[in-house]
């Protein structure tokens, strides 16, 4: 039998924290803000990372299509302490990644990208 | 020209994108998103950021509307909007009494960050079962002097009377001090 989705996708995301160990946390949301998995550190507030992944990535695309940007395929946000990346997962989803300032995006974001690619067969 | 910032708060399903539709001259900035969980089964779509609106008054004054999540989960989105509002209006959907106390405490919230005018807008009252907005005001405990009005969201007429209610009373205001 095959697995749950929920497993999958948490295994999904722990291949990508083991391949990029600068990624603190991760998590798949759906579009109106809700967990669907995800593999967050204690203290991370699950209901926060995903309520807040959702309006932004919304907002992303509003303004990415009201200013000519064409469609949305990512948010980066970089703070002193590194960076929250999202990234969106098929039509249903956000693939939403805390990583340490050490990281190093160009190979992070391909890695979200095959990440989101494999997330959007499991939703 | 003069830039009022106005919030419409209020709990979920309470109408608040349907307010700001009725009334704005732009077409409205929603971010909508199909509902995944139980809260399905009171309607299809939610906001999950914000809305945004705009109505010129005269040459010397524009309003902008900002609707906020109704959800509690994104009231961070409530910190964002508040900031800089002259007033705010509370909707209410009246025919749904379970929501009252989330709105008193949604009303209570949005009092704390600022001590600016608002209105509380009875919403919905072409249902049948629509609570008046005199039982309104009792279930909300407000003040006698607030203004509690009859609304539908979806009457551009009726959205329209409830944002000058607040503009007078944000004139008042402005004029005592």
């Amino acid at each position: 039998m095959a697995k749950p989705r929920t497993v999958q996708m948490v295994e999904r995301l722990r291949d990508l924290q083991v391949s990029t160990p600068d990624i603190e946390a991760s998590a798949v949301v759906s579009l109106d803000g809700l967990i669907m998995a995800s593999s967050l550190p204690a203290g991370v507030e699950e209901d926060r990372v995903s309520a807040m992944s959702a309006a932004m990535l919304s907002l992303g695309e509003r303004i990415a299509g009201e200013l000519g940007r064409g469609f949305l395929e990512q948010v980066y946000i970089r703070g002193e302490n590194g960076y929250v990346l999202l990234r969106a997962v098929g039509e249903e989803a956000v693939l939403t990644v805390l990583a340490r300032s050490t990281a190093r995006l160009g190979l992070l974001l391909l890695d979200m990208k095959r990440a989101a690619e494999d997330l959007a067969d499991i939703v | 020209m003069e830039t009022v910032k106005v919030v419409v708060c209020g709990p979920f399903s309470a109408g608040k994108t349907e307010f700001i539709s009725s009334i704005s001259e732009i077409d409205v900035v929603s971010t909508e998103r199909r509902i995944t969980d139980g809260s399905r089964v009171v309607k299809d779509q939610t906001t999950v950021a914000m809305d945004f609106g705009r109505i010129t008054v005269d040459e010397e004054l524009v309003l902008h509307l900002f609707g906020t999540p109704g959800q509690k989960r994104f009231d961070f989105m409530w910190d964002i909007l508040s900031e800089g509002m002259l007033g705010f209006v509370v909707l209410v959907d009246s025919a749904r009494p379970e929501t009252f106390r989330e709105a008193k405490t949604i009303l209570d919230r949005f009092g704390r960050y600022s001590p600016t005018p608002y209105v509380i807008a009875a919403n919905k009252q072409d249902q049948e079962d629509a609570w008046p907005p005199d039982d309104l005001r009792i279930a909300l405990r407000a003040p006698s002097d607030t203004k509690v009005l009859s609304c539908v969201a979806t009457d551009r007429e009726s959205v329209k009377n409830v944002l000058l209610e607040l503009l007078y009373s944000i004139l008042d205001s402005a004029h005592e001090e």
